[in-house]
């Protein structure tokens, strides 16, 4: 029996921070935000995804963010 | 006014893709004049300003104006409070949206949040210094979507689950109920410390099979690190992006499925997550050092 495909609209607004913050090419040059501080303020926003969860109440697969269509 | 600057979303290769396909798609084959939306009436991260595309040769950087004030460093910095959080993840989920509708478009190499530069020459100018980092990227990228994977243990399901399928742990339980109760004790916490070693090597397990069974279906994979997870919350103990072949994707999500059905009920749970456009394996340096093989090439 072949299982039907797992959903592929499971995305939580962590796993967006997730991917934003954290991943995505980085252009070296002259950034306004240089890329210390992009990883200083994603380092900050670490301390604020803490914060996220809380709020959310999300710390593991909850609540679908958004579904393509 | 403050100051202006120019936020980037990603780099795309060729003039001409910036169309968004869907409308034309909802509106049914037989409009093929070109009536389809342009991507650069988006509006951008700050929706005062729409799109604007930078070129430099065949690559295009998509970028939108935003006051520099409100991107300036030490923004949001050691606040946690609500505002900061929800004027981040705004930002952040705007950012999402727009790079989508421009991997829509084609391959894509998306920014990190954040990239903002001081003028339209500075950007072109990343477009050149990169150059051919970037097409080798873009090659590499073509035609691949990337997929999440995160694995969670939730004890309270797994921890009963590991004494029902473990003799010696069945056995010692029968123990714990016909024992005195000062014995009982003693041979309930054996019990608890058993079952702890126990899952975790069960753990430890489903992970390396499940990184085993995903891996050998996608192009590449990326640790995407866990982090420590709160007591009494389902751990997250496995957090993997996969590159996975757009004509394959189907055959992955199958496949995930099917180890979630296998783990159902037993404290183990698969979660999927995407399609993303290629946010985990946009990174120059690799590119850079001729990993991953085939863009070497």
């Amino acid at each position: 029996m072949n299982p039907r495909p797992a959903a592929v609209c499971d995305v939580t607004l962590l796993d967006v921070l997730d991917r934003v913050l954290q991943t995505g090419v980085v252009v070296r040059g002259d950034l306004v935000i240089s890329v210390a501080d992009v990883d200083l303020l994603a380092l900050d926003l670490a301390l604020v995804l803490g914060s996220i969860e809380s709020i959310l109440g999300q710390t593991a697969p909850v609540e679908k963010l958004t579904c393509r269509s | 006014m403050s100051e202006i600057g120019w936020y980037l979303y990603g780099i795309l290769q060729g003039p001409g893709q910036l169309r968004d396909p869907r409308p034309r798609r909802r509106q049914g084959l037989s409009d093929q004049n070109g009536s389809s939306q342009p991507l650069l009436s988006l509006r951008g991260i700050d929706p005062c300003y729409s799109l604007e595309t930078i070129a430099y040769q065949d690559l295009i950087a998509v970028t939108s104006r935003v006051e520099l004030e409100a991107f300036a460093p030490g923004r949001g910095r050691g606040t946690a409070d609500e505002t900061a959080v929800s004027w981040l993840t705004t930002k952040a989920l705007a950012h999402q949206l727009i790079v989508e509708r421009l991997a829509s478009c084609g391959t894509i190499v998306p920014a990190r949040f954040g990239m903002v530069f001081h003028s339209r020459p500075r950007v072109q100018s990343i477009l050149e210094q990169y150059y051919q980092r970037l097409c080798l990227l873009l090659r590499h990228l073509e035609g691949r979507i990337e997929i999440g994977v995160k694995v969670f243990s939730n004890t309270e399901v797994l921890y009963p689950y590991v004494q029902k399928t473990n003799l010696d742990l069945q056995s010692l339980l029968l123990r714990v109920e016909a024992a005195d109760t000062g014995r009982a004790y003693l041979l309930k916490r054996q019990l608890e410390r058993k079952t702890e070693e126990l899952a975790r090597q069960h753990c430890l397990a489903e992970i390396a099979a499940i990184a085993r069974t995903l891996a050998g279906a996608a192009e590449e994979n990326r640790d995407l690190g866990v982090t420590g997870g709160v007591t009494g919350m389902p751990r997250l103990l496995f957090n993997e992006a996969y590159l996975v072949a757009r004509d394959k994707a189907t055959r992955f999500r199958r496949l995930i499925a099917r180890l979630q059905l296998q783990r159902r009920n037993t404290g183990i749970q698969v979660v999927v997550n995407g399609p993303w456009p290629p946010y985990s394996f946009s990174s120059l340096d690799e590119v850079a050092a001729g990993t991953p093989t085939e863009v070497a090439r």
